[in-house]
């Protein structure tokens, strides 16, 4: 892994200025933000709270940045509720953040039949646009989409890019809705401070969920829980249990989707999905290059617009894409790794029939192979063509090899090609190293 | 060096190509390629804290044992999962924990399995069908047992798998089960059923030290049976297998088999006979160079008739290394020579140029000590030093091995006085 964002901390969002990247700085307690080589861009400290722990992962919805820290003496844990402050309104426009000002937070205390372990949590929100422009004084605005708002519900203007108050921001609290229309009407006395144009953002938050290691009857089981909670209510709607929630590392929210990391997995639910089934897993090259040991990824970002998550790590598995080759690479800060999530080809197993052992050498015996190729979500990839070779092993005596033939072929809709080996004439035992590359 | 899977726990079993492991650290199944490549890693929904000691599969789940704390002989637990939406899910365990009446101690158990066919389609929303077993095993299809039918090859269901209840069978192999089925299928898709559980435990009820197999329910872990024997002691490894690997006369020894390593032996229990014989014996190498070491074997998975021992121990062609990690080493079922016994009669001639005459017989046998037979025969090659002008052996082309494995020759004597040397080479047909 290239360095990139360098960070001291392991935690990581995007935030409001497109192109960089925030971090919570502990030791110095600010909010730091940086280009994507690392280079410092701006610090911002923290105002009416502070930082007692190092925050396990940081978060933006489009207007807040959400924390979640330790409590200290193993109190329980805390999500705090942040923005850059001031912001531009249409009281004080014109103005630039200086300081990361904390807003609001969800606590939880242990208790005899509860107990909170957690690094990854999500936040529930939604980047809705304007549907056309809204003049300042307006009591109803249109939406490009309503589903997620109701009555009560608190939405998060702007930045305006309307002529004369550009980037400036504001608050209403939902009336009503028309769920055909998109149109909401809001009770804000005089109406929108600002003027809108069309596609500007609108950003709400619904609620908080926590993955807790422990399960909810309280043991430090691992066996893991799922809880949600209303926000800002912060009364508990749900939980869910289950090995799958234990040991998560990092986890965010996009669009319906809530996504986290479990061991080498990257893991999704829809969570219009009452049953919570995952809708989808994919291995997340999360191995170092012993082919065993984990690879911790401390935060994530679910960037699916651009089709990828980046996942917050201090080492790296890269492969040579000549030999092969793995490499673990460790760093002294922490840097991200991006993870496709456009199908690729991720694993190739093979299958010999009628065994491994051909008896005799040599003989007009074959060796039917099968070779497996498969995506990241364990999917089998059609339409790859798969070159396979042979060579004697290192422990083998000498020998000559057989032939295979086809010694190229395509991957079929079950993402299976298949060849043939032939040995050769020559009668010597000898141990054969058989490989399919996918080309 | 012998790496290529490199798990870190020393449990294994191979499924369509993959290996997959569990791994308590993470409670995660992973599922490897051949050169250890993580293809994959479905997360416990419950998780586990103690290492698994093995893992079968039988078609349709994957069962696992633990130990149920840090002392072996307070017992185990053996679980059954299945994959679910990219979950393992937990369907049963079954806890064998030490009591008045056994003191189990196991790192070894299988799952007694068959699998068949559909030989008439099974239409969805229909209950009976009928199927075909290789094994004469259709009297085990007992009420209540859990059938797995799958994946369908049926146009509009391809893919699809269930799993059913056996209400009662029939006449024609045909079976009626509990629930209409959900998905459709036909002739030549896959059935498995499991019946039994089979381990190994250090110890018969409570007498220590002993080695017993028991027999369990994979319905409800009941306790079937048990029998003591010395053979079962110190088992490590075991699977359950229908052997089809025997051609002409020995073709006899084709059926299912509880297969396990003792040592450097890999043996085979026919558990449809009730007084569970070992009918085969197969010698392995997971023994050291100068054979002093018999290397462990973990575990062991079958991919059609090539075994993969799970070992950190390797001697491959006379190089021995050892491993951090968890790799396999391979074997095979299918029979090959492994020993070739020469007698000649008688074995002292005078030199008398061709007067007299010693009867050479080769006997071949295979890594079961039993005779080397194959279909066609495979032909052995004998040769002579020594002797001096005039002797020789009456045939010296490729001659077909016998039925026994053997052929023979005869020693015709020359002038000179002196050792001779008689060879054979064995050619596989």
């Amino acid at each position: 892994m290239p360095l990139n964002v360098r960070l001291q901390d392991a935690n990581f969002s995007k935030g409001p200025d497109a192109g960089f990247f925030y971090s919570c700085d502990f030791s110095n307690q600010r909010l730091i933000r940086v280009q994507g080589d690392g280079t410092f861009a701006g610090g911002f400290p923290v105002s009416r709270s502070t930082f007692r722990n190092p925050i396990t992962e940081l978060h933006f919805d489009g207007t807040f940045f959400w924390t979640l820290e330790d409590l200290p003496s193993d109190l329980g844990i805390v999500v705090k509720r942040w923005r850059l402050f001031p912001f531009p309104t249409a009281v004080f426009p014109a103005v630039v953040p200086f300081e990361f000002r904390w807003f609001d937070e969800l606590t939880l205390i242990n208790g005899p039949n509860m107990r909170w372990s957690s690094n990854a949590f999500a936040i529930e929100h939604y980047h809705l646009e304007f549907d056309g422009t809204f003049p300042a004084g307006v009591n109803t605005i249109r939406l490009n989409d309503s589903a997620n708002v109701s009555p009560g519900t608190k939405l998060y203007l702007g930045p305006s890019t309307f002529g004369g108050v550009v980037d400036n921001e504001e608050e209403i609290i939902v009336l009503g809705v028309n769920t055909i229309t998109h149109d909401i009407t809001f009770g804000k006395s005089g109406g929108l401070e600002n003027s809108y144009g069309s596609t500007d953002p609108i950003t709400l938050h619904k609620s908080i969920y926590i993955f807790n290691n422990n399960s909810f009857g309280g043991d430090d089981n691992g066996n893991g829980a799922l809880v949600n909670f209303a926000y800002p209510a912060k009364t508990q709607n749900f939980s869910d249990i289950g090995g799958k929630y234990g040991g998560v590392t990092a986890a965010d929210f996009h669009e319906s989707l809530l996504s986290w990391v479990k061991a080498f997995q990257i893991l999704e639910i829809l969570i219009t999905n009452p049953t919570f089934d995952l809708s989808a897993s994919q291995e997340s090259n999360l191995v170092e290059d012993d082919k065993n040991t984990l690879i911790t990824v401390f935060d994530m970002i679910s960037d699916l617009d651009n089709l990828q998550y980046l996942k917050l790590q201090d080492r790296e598995t890269t492969e040579a894409l000549a030999t092969g080759a793995l490499t673990t690479t460790t760093f002294a800060t922490f840097n991200f790794q991006s993870q496709p999530t456009p199908s690729f080809v991720n694993s190739v197993a093979m299958e010999f029939e009628p065994n491994r052992f051909l008896l005799p050498f040599p003989d007009s015996n074959t060796m039917n192979i099968t070779t497996h190729v498969r995506d990241q979500f364990n999917f089998p990839v059609f339409n790859k063509t798969v070159q396979w070779s042979a060579q004697i092993n290192a422990l083998s005596d000498a020998g000559t090899i057989g032939t295979l033939n086809p010694d190229q072929a395509v991957t079929n809709t079950s993402g299976i090609a298949e060849t043939v080996y032939t040995p050769s004439a020559t009668p010597n035992d000898i141990i054969l190293d058989i490989t399919a590359d996918v080309l | 060096m012998v790496k290529n899977i490199r798990l870190i726990n020393p449990n294994m079993v191979r499924v369509d190509g993959y290996f997959y492991s569990f791994n308590e650290e993470t409670d995660v199944m992973i599922q490897k390629a051949d050169d250890g490549t993580l293809a994959f890693a479905y997360p416990l929904d419950t998780t586990i804290s103690s290492e698994i000691n093995s893992i079968e599969h039988d078609g349709e789940s994957f069962w696992t044992m633990e130990d149920i704390s840090g002392t072996p002989s307070a017992g185990f637990k053996i679980r059954r999962w299945v994959i679910e939406n990219f979950v393992m899910v937990l369907q049963a365990t079954f806890t064998f924990a030490s009591d008045s009446n056994d003191t189990f101690e196991s790192d070894a158990f299988t799952v007694e399995h068959y699998e068949g066919t559909l030989t008439s389609g099974a239409v969805e929303n229909t209950t009976t069908f009928n199927v075909s077993f290789d094994t004469d095993v259709f009297a085990l299809l007992t009420p209540g047992t859990k059938m797995f039918i799958g994946p369908s090859s049926k146009v509009g269901f391809v893919g699809e798998e269930e799993s059913v209840t056996v209400n009662s069978t029939g006449a024609g192999n045909q079976v009626t089960v509990s629930s209409p089925l959900s998905q459709g299928y036909v002739s030549g898709d896959k059935v498995v059923f499991t019946k039994n559980l089979w381990f190994f435990s250090q110890n018969f009820q409570t007498t220590l030290g002993v080695g017993a197999l028991y027999k369990a329910s994979a319905l409800d872990g009941s306790i079937l049976s048990r029998t003591q024997g010395g053979a079962f002691i110190d088992i490590e490894a075991t699977t359950y297998h229908e052997l089809d690997s025997f051609t002409g006369s020995l073709a006899t020894n084709n059926k299912p088999y509880l297969v396990f390593i003792r040592t450097t032996n890999l043996l085979f229990v026919d558990v449809l006979n009730s007084n569970l014989p070992i009918e085969l014996s197969a010698l392995q190498n997971n023994l050291s160079a100068d054979t002093t070491e018999v290397f462990p074997v973990f575990d062991m998975g079958i991919e059609g008739e090539t075994i993969f021992r799970l070992q950190q121990k390797f001697n491959i062609n006379g190089q021995e290394s050892t491993e951090t990690t968890f790799n396999y080493q391979l074997a095979t079922f299918v029979p090959f020579p492994t020993a070739i016994s020469l007698t000649a009669t008688p074995a002292i001639l005078p030199a008398d140029s061709g007067a007299s005459t010693s009867e050479i017989v080769a006997t071949v046998t295979d890594q079961y000590i039993l005779p080397f037979v194959t279909s066609p025969a495979s032909t052995i090659q004998f040769s002579t030093s020594g002797g001096g002008t005039g002797s020789g052996l009456s045939d010296t082309g490729q001659i077909a091995l016998d039925g026994n494995g053997q052929a023979t020759v005869t020693y015709t004597t020359g002038n000179t006085a002196g050792l001779v040397t008689i060879s054979a080479t064995v050619t596989i047909a």
